[in-house]
């Protein structure tokens, strides 16, 4: 049977780790990622904001996967002024032969495919234009649950850059077991270890007198 | 319970202590990320938005070698739609906000007028001010103006990045003083400090150490309140404290000797309140009433609708819209747009349901749409989370003689999901 003291070390190893974990910045899906609180969009040098809202369904603005089908707005808005002048493409495409989107979708995989599949496998194109008040809005509704891949390309000082991020659509919200149910495990562990410490004591401390 | 139970308790504690700075040190050893700016994004919109508003703000030159001067200046205008929630500008200190003291400030004016103590700045009028900074720490900094309010906090204004050039090895600021002796402020009586620095620590550390090893604050607490302090009294701690209460008085009493007899001639450092009056209120015959105001939350719009009347001789024309720093200007704003300004403030979508002038006389309703990611780059529009969801800025006008009406506007706003 574990010790007191080992226990003790175990629960406090699991603290000072977990103090690690936490720090991280969390890393997801292709060019797409929430960094420092903020969804970030990663094109070539460049970063937009990404923000997606169901605002049908549910309050919360989301990143990435979309939670339900329906009617999604996603506002991509430029935190670099030097995207001001560029021109910028949006698509979505969903998974279909011949490419199978996966959460490791990236855009070497849509490169393989020909442009008569691409436009195929497309839902929702917003042409190449020029968003001088650095904000895009793509509207769309899903009318059923699957994978998907939003494609981003910015063309601009006659470079072409292209970002592509899988998401899925309609599995809820995704939840991070390492901050969003972690932190609770172990304040309750915690919590029950000293509550039945405390209670086990004066009875011990009972029988001996 | 017994004294070694609450010893025990007290050993946990610090046991917990260690673990949680053991915690704390790993986190910031494995999550280091450069800091960019202060963070000013952060302060709540309604700070940023219905409190200090500025206009005309200018930073020159952008580049500075080190020991030069560069200087900053603008206007602002201290909003009547201030924020019940945060405290009146009673007592108020113009500041600069910066990385660090990269410059060091050489002089403040508002209106003119030398601004070293804080004092009263009056709601609903306007001030100008010109601070001097002379470039002291190489590198690109993120250069705020700023007002400290009483009960409210820092206020920040725009910034602008101000880049240093040279080396800060020749950084000096020599100042002469009463007797007419030059010293160099960057240098003067360093050791001396690192000295009183390194001696009081050391006495407030040894003083903390020799409790914390006999044994912790709360088992004595509650030793104290359980059974007196009959247990806890030692005659070595009676000594301590008064060998202690001796050395600082006589520290505190020897180096004021000191510091008189090596400096007899210091001027106190200024208390008291400064008074100055605002600029004058120039006619404005601009009236404006907002009757609504909503904002696009995916298009990041904010659309105003309010009733302008020119009271005036001549036909007006609307040109900017300036809020938290940033100036949402039309083709008319453009032509009057220092092009000095942070380009990273300036955002092009102003846009209006009708762009002919308000001729003399004239009444119109106005609805005007201020369209840029900055509304979220910025985020301006966490104030929809507020429980007083209010905008406010400064609407700018243009006469056909290019004369400039400011007006100052604030209103309700409500988030909508739609397009205009």
């Amino acid at each position: 049977m574990m010790s007191f003291k080992m226990i003790k070390k175990f629960l406090v190893s699991m603290v000072v780790v977990s103090g690690i974990i936490f720090s991280g910045q969390v890393h997801a899906h292709g060019g797409l990622a929430l960094e420092d609180d903020l969804c970030i969009l990663t094109v070539g040098p460049y970063t937009i904001h990404f923000t997606g809202y169901q605002p049908m369904s549910q309050e919360e603005e989301f990143c990435e996967d979309i939670p339900e089908i329906g009617k999604t707005v996603v506002a991509l808005d430029y935190i670099n002024d030097e995207l001001r002048p560029f021109a910028t493409e949006v698509r979505i495409v969903r998974s279909t032969t011949p490419l199978k989107i996966t959460t490791s979708t990236t855009s070497k995989d849509l490169e393989k495919i020909s442009d008569e599949d691409l436009e195929n496998m497309t839902i929702y194109h917003l042409p190449p234009e020029v968003y001088p008040n650095a904000t895009i809005l793509v509207e769309h509704s899903f009318p059923e649950k699957g994978m998907f891949a939003g494609v981003v390309t910015v063309t601009g000082n006659d470079q072409e850059w292209v970002s592509v991020f899988p998401f899925s659509v309609g599995e809820g919200l995704p939840i991070n077991w390492f901050t969003d149910v972690l932190p609770y495990v172990v304040l309750v562990a915690f919590a029950a270890f000293f509550f039945l410490r405390s209670r086990k004591k004066p009875e011990q401390e009972g029988t001996a007198a | 319970m017994e004294i070694k139970n609450m010893l025990k308790l007290g050993v946990m504690g610090l046991y917990g202590a260690a673990v949680g700075a053991a915690t704390l040190a790993l986190t910031v050893a494995v999550d280091v990320t450069p800091v960019a700016a202060h963070g000013e994004r952060s302060q709540e919109p309604f700070l940023r938005m219905r409190t200090i508003q500025w206009y005309d703000m200018r930073w020159e030159p952008k580049v500075t070698k080190v020991n030069d001067i560069a200087t900053m200046t603008g206007k602002f205008h201290m909003a009547e739609d201030w924020p019940r929630a945060v405290g009146k500008p009673d007592r108020a200190f113009f500041n600069v906000g910066s990385p660090s003291p990269v410059f060091v400030r050489l002089s403040t004016k508002l209106n003119g007028e030398p601004m070293f103590i804080s004092g009263p700045l009056v709601i609903g009028r306007d001030y100008e001010f010109e601070v001097k900074l002379k470039a002291r720490i190489p590198g690109r900094h993120h250069m705020h103006a700023m007002v400290n309010v009483k009960e409210a906090g820092p206020i920040a204004g725009p910034a602008s990045w101000m880049n240093i050039t040279g080396s800060w090895d020749d950084f000096t600021n020599p100042v002469k003083t009463l007797t007419g002796e030059t010293i160099d402020t960057e240098t003067f009586n360093f050791a001396n400090g690192i000295f009183w620095h390194i001696l009081w620590t050391g006495l407030g550390i040894f003083w903390i150490g020799y409790y914390v090893a006999r044994p912790m604050f709360l088992p004595r607490s509650r030793v104290l309140l359980a059974y007196g302090d009959d247990l806890l009294l030692d005659p070595m701690d009676r000594k301590v404290a008064w060998g202690v209460a001796i050395l600082t008085c006589a520290l505190v009493w020897g180096g004021y000797r000191y510091t008189e007899s090596k400096h007899p001639y210091t001027i106190p450092i200024q208390a008291g309140e400064s008074k100055i009056e605002p600029l004058p209120i120039e006619p404005n015959p601009v009236a404006i009433k907002v009757t609504h105001a909503n904002y696009d939350v995916p298009g990041r719009a904010l659309r105003v609708t309010m009733d302008i009347t020119n009271n005036g001789d001549t036909a007006i024309n609307i040109g900017e819209f300036t809020t938290a720093g940033v100036r949402f200007v039309n083709e008319l704003g453009r032509e009057h747009l220092d092009p000095d300004y942070p380009r990273e403030l300036v955002a092009t979508g102003l846009t209006l349901n009708n762009d002919a002038a308000i001729e003399p006389g004239e009444t119109r309703e106005v609805k005007m749409e201020a369209k840029d990611a900055l509304w979220e780059v910025q985020r301006l529009m966490a104030l929809l989370g507020d429980p007083e969801s209010r905008f406010g800025g400064l609407l700018m006008t243009w006469d056909e003689e290019g004369n400039r009406y400011i007006n100052s506007i604030a209103g309700a706003v409500i988030p909508v999901f739609t397009r205009l």
